[in-house]
C-alpha cells in the first residue's frame, strides 16, 4: 500500500460563508472534497470519515484570509482535480493555495501560534489588552492575538464586546512568521 | 428588500446560515420568467430535510418558463426583526418579497405547521382568507395535510391532492397559458388531483404511476448548516402493503409502487457526485418491503464504499431485519435501530391490523445487539380501540424484557392515536384527554427507558386540525393572530393561545376534539374521492367487534 500524503489547503472565508460556523465549514469542505473526487483517506472503524485537521475555529460573522485544512490523501490528486476543488467551493469560500506537505511538516494547529486581525468599527477602545498587541489607524485596529491554552481568543471579547467588523489577516508561527 | 440592512442584522439571528441561500445547487433565479416561490412552513433545517420539498422544487426548476425560489418560516428572532423594520418576508435566493411572486406554494407535511403557513402569509402582507384577496400571488398547497382539504378551503386558491409529480407539471402548463386568476381557476380544476375551493365539487387524488427518476432531485440544494437529515434521501417505494388501520400515510400514498434497482443506483450516484453527502437513506413507509432491497444495498455499498458512503434505512419491519438484511446493515455506519410495535398486546395488534409479533421484535433486538448496535427506539401508541389497563401495563414489561435480553439502550416514544381521515378508524372518537395523559404518565413512570413524544395539548390541536372542517380555518388564523407559531416545537407551543383562539370564535377545543363521527355518512374530507371507504367501514366494524367496544 502506498504511503499517505498530506495536502494543506489555504482558503479565505468572506460573506456569505462568514456566517457558517466552524463545524459546518468542515462539513462543507468534506463535501467539496468528495464532489471533486479527491483520493481522500478515510479513518478506520465503523464510522469512516475523511481524515483531516483544521486551523483553530473562526468566530461566526468574522471573515478571514487565512484558514487552513490539512487533508490526508491516498495519492496526489493531479491538476485537474485541484481545479475541480476550486470550482466546487461554495460562495464565500476561495482556495488561495494548495501545498503538499513533507513528513516533517507539523500539523497546522500546532504550527499556528496566533493570528493578526483587522477590526473596524466605531468606538474602538484604546485600553491595554493582555496577550494581544494592537495599533489603531483611523477607524481600524490591527491586533495580534496569541494562542492561550491551545485556543485563539476572540478579539472582540478581548475588547469587551461591541459591533465590529473583524477579519483575520494572517496566521503566524512561533517565529512570528506569516504562514 | 434592502439587502445591506439585512446583512448587518444577520449576526444578531440564531443560526444565520439558514437565511443565506448560497448553498451548493441552490436554485438560480431566472430573469423574466414566471416567479414560483416554494414555501416550507417550518424552520429551514426541517424543510431542507424534506424529500417532497426538494422534489417539488426540482419539478418547477426544470420548467424553462418558471423561476423557482424557496422560503422557510422565519425563526422568532427573524420575525421580530421583520415586523419591527416593517420588512416583508422574502425569498431565500434573490431576497425578493413574497408578495411579488406569481405563485406561492406551500409544502404541507404536518398539521402543526399550519400556523406557520398563516404567519408567513401575514408577514408577506397577504390576507390569509382567499375570498378577501383581491390581487397578489396565487396561493397553492400540497402534501399529506391536503388529504383533508376542508381545513384549507378558506385559505388556499388551489389544493393539490396526491402525487405532485402527476399534477404539478400540468398545473404549471395551465398557468403559463392563463395567468388571469379566475380563468386559470376555472380551467385548472379539470386536472386530476387539483381541488379548487369554490370551483371543484369532488376530486380524485393524482397518482404517479411509475416511481422513476423523471422528477427525482439528483442535485438538491445542500444545506450550509447541520440539519436533521443531512444526507441523500431516496424514496425506494411509495405506498404501503401493510395497511395498519390507524395509518393515514398508507391511505394517502397508495397504491404501492417500487423504484427499480437501476433507478435507485442512478439516483444515489447522481446525488453523491452533486452533493458530496456520505450517507444515503432509503426512505419509504416500509422500506424493507422492497422486493430487491438486498441487491440495492449491495449495489450502493460496493459502488461507493471507497468514498465512505453508508446506507441507512428509514423504516424497517423486524421480520425482514431477521434475515440477511441485518448482515448488510451491520457493515454500514450504525446509528440506532427503530421499530414500531405500537402495542405489545397481541389482542390489540389484531384490532389495529399490525402484523408484527413481540417475538420478532425481541429476536431483532438480540440480533442488532450481537452485530454491534447499541441503541433501539420503540414507538408505542395509546388510545387504541378496546385498550384495557393490562394492555398499558404490558408496555413497561415488554420494554424491560427487550432491554434485559438484548442489552440495548432503549428509548421509547408514546403517542396517542388520532382517528385519522381516510383510515378505517376515521369513524372513531378521540380518546379522553385525561385518560390518555394518565396512561402516558404510567408508562413513563414504569418503563426503564427514556420516554419522549407526548404533549397532550399538542395532540389536541393536531387532532382538531387533522379532522377539521372549513370552520377550523378561522380558528387557525385566530391562533396565529394570538401568536401561535412553530406548534410542532414543544418549546414554542402554547396551548393558551389556541384556547384564546377558540374563545374568540365562540367555540371550545372540546367541541372539535370530541366530535363524534360514528354515525356520520359524510366526513369533511369526503371531497376527496377514494375507493376504500366501503372497505374501510368493513375493517372498522370488524375491529370494533374484535375490540369489544
Amino acid at each position: 500500500m502506498s504511503k499517505e500524503i498530506r495536502a494543506r489547503i489555504k482558503y479565505s472565508k468572506s460573506f456569505p460563508a462568514s456566517y457558517i460556523g466552524h463545524l459546518d465549514t468542515i462539513n462543507c469542505m468534506k463535501r467539496a472534497l468528495r464532489r471533486s473526487g479527491w483520493p481522500v483517506v478515510l479513518t478506520r472503524g465503523f464510522n469512516p470519515r475523511i481524515k483531516l485537521s483544521t486551523s483553530p475555529p473562526l468566530s461566526l460573522g468574522f471573515s478571514s484570509d487565512t484558514e487552513f485544512i490539512d487533508v490526508s490523501l491516498q495519492r496526489h490528486p493531479g491538476k485537474y482535480r485541484r481545479d475541480i476543488l476550486c470550482s466546487e467551493m461554495i460562495s464565500g469560500f476561495k482556495i488561495l493555495e494548495i501545498r503538499f506537505l513533507s513528513e516533517e511538516d507539523k500539523e497546522i494547529n500546532s504550527l499556528i501560534e496566533g493570528f493578526f486581525f483587522s477590526i473596524k468599527g466605531e468606538n474602538l477602545p484604546e485600553k491595554k489588552i493582555d496577550d494581544a498587541e494592537f495599533e489603531i489607524k483611523k477607524d481600524e485596529m490591527r491586533m495580534k492575538v496569541y494562542k492561550k491554552g491551545g485556543n485563539i481568543r476572540n478579539p472582540v471579547k478581548l475588547l469587551g464586546g461591541g459591533d465590529f467588523k473583524v477579519k483575520k489577516l494572517y496566521a503566524f508561527d512561533a517565529e512570528e512568521e506569516a504562514i | 428588500m434592502n439587502i445591506s440592512k439585512f446583512k448587518k442584522q444577520l449576526g444578531n439571528f440564531q443560526k444565520p446560515g439558514r437565511y443565506l441561500g448560497s448553498e451548493k445547487n441552490s436554485y438560480v433565479p431566472k430573469k423574466g420568467k414566471l416567479k414560483f416561490l416554494l414555501c416550507f412552513p417550518d424552520d429551514y433545517t426541517i424543510g431542507m430535510s424534506s424529500l417532497g420539498f426538494h422534489t417539488v422544487g426540482n419539478i418547477v426548476d426544470k420548467e424553462a418558463s418558471y423561476s423557482c425560489e424557496r422560503c422557510f418560516a422565519p425563526w422568532p428572532d427573524m420575525e421580530e426583526w421583520l415586523r419591527k423594520s416593517n420588512t416583508g418576508l422574502f425569498s431565500l435566493e434573490s431576497k425578493t418579497e413574497v408578495s411579488r411572486f406569481d405563485i406561492v406554494a406551500f409544502s404541507l407535511q404536518y398539521e402543526l405547521s399550519l400556523t406557520n403557513m398563516v404567519n408567513m402569509l401575514d408577514l408577506s402582507g397577504i390576507n390569509p382568507f382567499r375570498l378577501k384577496r383581491k390581487n397578489g400571488p396565487l396561493i397553492m398547497g400540497g402534501g399529506p395535510v391536503c388529504s383533508n382539504p376542508a381545513i384549507l378551503e378558506e385559505i388556499l386558491d388551489v389544493i393539490v391532492i396526491g402525487d405532485a409529480e402527476a399534477s404539478l407539471p400540468c398545473i404549471l402548463k395551465e398557468y403559463r397559458k392563463n395567468k388571469e386568476k379566475s380563468v386559470f381557476l376555472s380551467r385548472v380544476k379539470n386536472i386530476k388531483g387539483v381541488y379548487v375551493p369554490g370551483h371543484s365539487d369532488r376530486v380524485s387524488p393524482a397518482v404517479c404511476e411509475k416511481l422513476d427518476n423523471k422528477y427525482f432531485p439528483k442535485s438538491p440544494p445542500v444545506s450550509l448548516i447541520d440539519i436533521p437529515h443531512n444526507r441523500i434521501n431516496i424514496e425506494i417505494n411509495r405506498g404501503c402493503r401493510n395497511r395498519c388501520s390507524f395509518c393515514r400515510a398508507s391511505a394517502v400514498y397508495s397504491p404501492y409502487r417500487e423504484k427499480k434497482t437501476d433507478d435507485i443506483l442512478d439516483a444515489a450516484s447522481g446525488c453523491i457526485s452533486s452533493t458530496g453527502y456520505d450517507e444515503v437513506a432509503l426512505t419509504s413507509l416500509s422500506g424493507t418491503d422492497h422486493s430487491r432491497l438486498i441487491d440495492v444495498m449491495d449495489d450502493i455499498h460496493y459502488a461507493f464504499r471507497d468514498l465512505g458512503v453508508s446506507v441507512v434505512m428509514s423504516s424497517m419491519r423486524p421480520a425482514h431485519f431477521l434475515g440477511p438484511l441485518s448482515e448488510k446493515m451491520a457493515r454500514m455506519r450504525k446509528g440506532g435501530i427503530t421499530f414500531a410495535p405500537e402495542t405489545p398486546s397481541e389482542r390489540l395488534k389484531k384490532v389495529i391490523n399490525k402484523r408484527v409479533s413481540n417475538r420478532q421484535i425481541l429476536d431483532a433486538a438480540k440480533i442488532a445487539s450481537s452485530k454491534g448496535w447499541r441503541k433501539m427506539k420503540l414507538y408505542f401508541m395509546v388510545g387504541l380501540p378496546g385498550e384495557k389497563e393490562e394492555d398499558i401495563e404490558e408496555i413497561p414489561r415488554f420494554v424491560r424484557k427487550i432491554k434485559k435480553e438484548s442489552g440495548l439502550m432503549i428509548s421509547v416514544s408514546v403517542k396517542p392515536m388520532i382517528p385519522q381521515p381516510e383510515t378505517p378508524f376515521q369513524w372513531l372518537e378521540n380518546s379522553d384527554i385525561e385518560d390518555l395523559n394518565r396512561k402516558v404518565r404510567f408508562i413513563a413512570k414504569k418503563t426503564p427507558a427514556r420516554i419522549s413524544g407526548f404533549n397532550p395539548q399538542q395532540h389536541i390541536v393536531e387532532s382538531i386540525l387533522a379532522r377539521g372542517d372549513s370552520s377550523v380555518a378561522g380558528i387557525l388564523v385566530a391562533a396565529q393572530k394570538e401568536g401561535a407559531r412553530f406548534d410542532q416545537w414543544s418549546e414554542h407551543f402554547n396551548f393558551n393561545l389556541w384556547e384564546k383562539a377558540f374563545n374568540n370564535k365562540n367555540s371550545s377545543w372540546q367541541e372539535y376534539y370530541y366530535r363524534d363521527f360514528r354515525e356520520n355518512a359524510r366526513f369533511p374530507w369526503d371531497v376527496v374521492k377514494r375507493s376504500r371507504k366501503e372497505k374501510n367501514r368493513m375493517i372498522y366494524e370488524k375491529a370494533i367487534e374484535e375490540a369489544g367496544v
